[in-house]
């Protein structure tokens, strides 16, 4: 069975809500719609005075004293959020399990990062977060950003463009703390300027037009609490090196991240923050646990200051079978990044018992497993083997996706090869189906066609140059999914008389040999690979290396040499180049113009027909498991997706718990 | 004796020494470091990786330096201020991480040798003084069994068991309820809950061995001369047995600590992830898997330090319980 997903499922992001916006708005595609629910009364204890209404332990920090009263926290204007289905109550906790200490868990990060901007529920748009409004100017070159007037930190100093100049000054631009600044924001590889205009307005200008700054927004923090950190820093501590060897550090800049650290491995509960929950301890363990912010500068439309839920909970087990032992006994409230969908149908047995319901969303990675054969290989005879379309077009035949859907996932995916996923405004039905049919016959076909003939046990193939064949596929000794499906393509490939052999590979040691051109084929999952995340960040799997270039599947050196403009690397054949130059006009137009959609369907097409990367299976969905007392979040018919950030825009601060 | 302990303590000093060079050498063979493994993170989260990055990165926590420099700099840290360094992976001191960890290592460890010494020494004397009985065939098969089933697997299956049949959430050492509570008669019956499992998973094994070993010795003392000589004179059976074969065979049991510890310090390491405690085995696959150094490099350091003081506190004990062992 395959499942298509129809582009009513996919929402395209429209930069054009941009300035002014302060409320979120549910756009037509938003979930469900906005009810009220009767206990939204029950919100909050009594507060005869004051506009806005609190949490009862935020209550009784303010009776005893030791905090001030909500009105005086919150900004004059707060962001207001509309619930994604009903209104809530106080209280709970939010949590969920992890099994690697260290590793991003987005279940619970998701609920506390501040970025500038953000999605809506709907996934149609860009909206500001942090920030009350932002505007690009006509000739692209300058954003303006408004912050939110009389927005706190969470320990209550104010949050202005001190804080923004800090980073700026301090942080990006300090060789120290930032050696290489980060391409984004580098358009025209000048650093982007920043621009002061009062307490909460600042412009950023950039060197050239730099419209898909819009689509970057989303994973920008452009500001430091400089009132906490200040001390750490070289600039306005001349102690601050001897500071950091009293902390048992070599450096400042090295106690400077320590204290600075506000992501899965923060230390210093001290650090002010602008999330809605706050660090509060890590075990050695690495369970750790957040608290509510009492600043955090968000209501819903009643009023009551969020978030709803108390505490945000980080639960570290050694494995993943420890993992799913407590996800079927019903711990945490919710999960999804390392549950598997292998597991699905044991999710759904225990769904009773566990008190949860496991849910299938859509999730957009373009192929599960993805290879290219390497087209710079330091082997002349195969290099221009590899380059001949028909040797990728016949072996792209020769992969039974059909079986891979069938065996690996369940048949819940859809047998493509990872042209994007549908529904983008360039995108055309069919652009995944080139060369995807299983023809053996044909496949051989084709290789006779480019004369390699059989060696003298009529088994294999041999080269052009008449010796024996053995092409290596690498994968990474630590993804079984991968060494799995590989041994099938091994099998099929037998079948077109082509001697592929598969070998695990420590990850590390892969890297580096892909990085030194010394690897037959690349072989990844290929995420990263929708109109998102291609935006955000580049289109990093429509052109050389079909990858990021610190792991380049094949053709480091053509990327090399498009980078340097000819210098160093190896000359690509004109439909590469041609290829690059579209991709970088691509990046470069405005979301959502005609030319974008142009330049966009022609870098699609011009994949699909080449079959650089040749993938199995993908657009598999995504399992989750929610429990029954969780209220406001997604259901199965959204997308849950790392392109996206996961559960990012979901927007945990109004999640409440129904007890 | 003195004299013994002693140098026996000064020669802990060079063992010390060659351990954390073996160690940090060992730690820095593979291909790659800290910061390629951190390379591969920053890519899953959408960050170019760029080599001009990594170098800057390598720079900033010093592994463009020499290894014999880092080398030296960590254990002069150590030795000096007792600074084990900061775990790159964690953005931590390294002594804020091991030391519950170890604390729970040597304490699940000691647990179970009490545990296997509780069960392998009467069934050891009863299958030697009863031999070739049903029940001491019976002793035989299980301990087989025990030597041949691999305890990964018995942790595995213990677990399913106890979440199948119970309802029972096996993972980790306290219940979600107690895990951050202060410690209490009620936290303590849940630890003892969540104990049982590795435990017997750990000691299945080498009380197996064990056994084995003192039904052998002891068969071997009970045909000699002392003891036919001691029964003519109408001692009665119960107390000569335990009172000179028994002592004799004992042993093992004492020197078994020497080489149990190690065994039970790493196969704890794989008990341990399966049932995810939380003692220094996982946070040392770990941390070599993602080449974070220092950390590495401390544990194995402090296993290895353990290891050696096993190793004189069973020859100490060796020589109070049989008076003819000579220290000297």
């Amino acid at each position: 069975m395959t499942r298509t997903i129809s582009r009513r499922e996919f929402f395209i992001v429209s930069g054009t809500t941009v300035a002014g916006t302060v409320l979120i708005a549910c756009g037509g595609a938003a979930p469900e719609a906005v009810e009220e629910a009767p206990m939204a009364e029950a919100a909050a204890p009594e507060m005869p005075m004051g506009k806005y209404r609190e949490a009862p332990a935020l209550s009784e920090m303010v009776q005893a004293g030791t905090l001030p009263p909500v009105d005086d926290r919150l900004p004059a204007e707060p962001r207001v959020l509309e619930v994604l289905d009903q209104l809530g109550r106080y209280g709970g906790e939010l949590s969920s399990v992890v099994a690697d200490p260290t590793a991003s868990l987005f279940e619970i990060s998701n609920g506390r990062g501040a970025n500038l901007a953000g999605r809506n529920y709907g996934l149609d748009s860009i909206i500001p977060l942090t920030a009350e409004s932002f505007e690009l100017s006509a000739d692209s070159q300058t954003l303006t950003v408004n912050l939110r007037a009389g927005a706190r930190w969470s320990d209550g100093s104010p949050f202005t463009t001190e804080d923004v100049l800090f980073w700026y000054e301090d942080v990006l631009l300090n060789e120290e703390l930032t050696p290489v600044i980060d391409s984004d924001l580098t358009p025209g590889d000048t650093p982007l300027q920043l621009e002061v205009l009062n307490d909460y307005s600042f412009n950023l200008i950039f060197a050239v037009p730099y419209p898909s700054v819009i689509d970057i927004l989303p994973s920008l923090t452009l500001w430091r609490p400089k009132h906490y950190l200040k001390d750490w820093h070289i600039n306005y501590n001349e102690e601050a090196n001897a500071k950091a060897q009293e902390e048992n550090f070599d450096a400042w800049y090295e106690v400077f991240e320590y204290h600075a650290d506000s992501g899965e491995t923060q230390q210093d509960a001290e650090l002010p923050v602008l999330g809605a929950w706050v660090f509060e301890r890590q075990d050695t363990q690495g369970n750790t646990s957040y608290t509510r912010n009492p600043y955090f500068w968000t209501v819903d439309v009643e009023g009551n200051q969020l978030p709803y839920v108390d505490t945000l909970r980080k639960v570290v087990v050694e494995n993943r079978e420890v993992l799913t032992a407590k996800v079927l006994a019903g711990e945490g409230t919710h999960h999804s990044w390392f549950l598997s969908l292998a597991d699905f149908p044991l999710y759904k047995q225990n769904e009773e018992s566990g008190n949860y319901t496991a849910r299938l969303h859509p999730d957009l990675r373009a192929s599960e497993m993805g290879f290219a054969f390497n087209y710079n290989h330091q082997d002349e005879v195969l290099r221009e083997l590899f380059n001949t379309l028909e040797w990728r077009q016949a072996l792209s035949h020769a992969i039974d996706r059909n079986e891979i859907n069938e065996l690996r996932f369940g048949g819940r995916g859809v047998p493509r090869n990872p042209i994007m996923h549908p529904g983008p405004s360039f995108w055309e039905d069919g652009m995944d189906q080139y060369y995807t049919s299983y023809d053996v016959d044909l496949a051989n076909e084709l290789l006779d066609g480019i004369g390699l003939v059989y060696d003298s046990d009529g088994r294999f193939r041999l080269r052009p140059d008449g010796e024996a064949m053995t092409i290596t596929m690498e994968v990474d000794a630590g993804r079984a999914d991968l060494s799995e499906v590989a041994n099938l393509i091994s099998s099929y490939f037998a079948a077109a008389g082509v001697n592929l052999k598969v070998k695990g590979q420590d990850q590390q040691f892969l890297m580096q040999r892909m990085r030194a051109n010394e690897h037959d084929i690349g072989v990844w999952a290929i995420g990263g690979s929708s109109e998102p995340y291609s935006r955000q960040h580049e289109p990093i799997r429509y052109r050389p290396p079909w990858h990021w270039s610190s792991t380049p599947l094949s053709g480091p050196l053509w990327r090399q040499w498009l980078d340097t403009d000819g210098a160093e690397g190896m000359e690509p054949p004109d439909i590469i180049k041609e290829l690059w130059d579209i991709t970088v006009q691509w990046q470069a137009e405005p979301f959502g113009t005609d030319r974008y959609k142009e330049l966009g369907r022609q870098m699609l097409q011009i994949n699909a027909e080449n079959v650089w990367l040749i993938g199995t299976v993908g657009l598999v969905p995504r399992a989750s498991v929610i429990r029954n007392t969780v209220r406001n979040h997604p259901q199965a018919e959204n997308i849950l997706s790392i392109e996206y950030d996961m559960w990012n825009h979901y927007q945990m601060a109004q999640w409440w718990i129904d007890s | 004796m003195l004299k013994f302990l002693l140098s026996r303590l000064l020669l802990f000093i060079p063992t010390f020494l060659v351990i954390s060079v073996v160690t940090f050498v060992l730690i820095q063979l593979p291909p790659g470091d800290y910061i390629s493994a951190y390379a591969s993170q920053l890519e899953a989260s959408g960050e170019e990786a760029s080599e001009a990055l990594l170098a800057a990165l390598r720079h900033r926590y010093g592994l463009d330096r020499p290894v014999w420099f880092q080398y030296f700099k960590w254990l002069g840290g150590i030795i000096t201020r007792g600074d084990f360094g900061h775990s790159m992976q964690w953005n931590r001191p390294v002594g804020d991480l091991i030391w519950d960890r170890l604390a729970w290592t040597v304490a699940i460890s000691f647990i179970t040798i009490i545990v296997t010494w509780i069960l392998a020494f009467p069934i050891g004397i009863y299958s030697a003084t009863h031999q070739y009985s049903p029940f001491d065939y019976i002793f035989t098969f299980l301990g087989f069994l025990g030597q041949g089933i691999p305890d990964f697997l018995l942790a595995l299956v213990l677990m399913w068991i106890g979440f199948s049949v119970f309802g029972l959430d096996m993972g980790g050492l306290f219940s979600e309820a107690y895990r951050e509570a202060p410690w209490s008669w009620a936290r303590f019956v849940d630890l003892l809950a969540h104990l049982w499992p590795p435990i017997l998973v750990l000691s299945v094994s080498s009380t197996a061995g064990l056994i084995r070993t003192m039904r052998a010795n002891l068969l071997d003392e009970l045909r000699k001369p002392y003891v036919a000589t001691a029964r003519a004179k109408g001692m009665k059976e119960w107390r000569l047995v335990l009172k000179y074969p028994v002592r004799v065979a004992l042993n093992p049991f004492i020197s078994s600590m020497a080489y149990v510890l190690p065994q039970l310090i790493s196969s704890a390491t794989i008990i341990s992830i399966v049932l995810s405690l939380p003692t220094t085995g996982p946070i040392q696959i770990r941390s070599l898997m993602n080449q974070d150094m220092y950390l590495a490099g401390s544990l194995f350091l402090l296993l290895g330090s353990l290891t050696i003081l096993s190793t004189l506190l069973s020859d100490v004990l060796l020589a109070v319980v049989d008076p003819r062992i000579r220290l000297e």
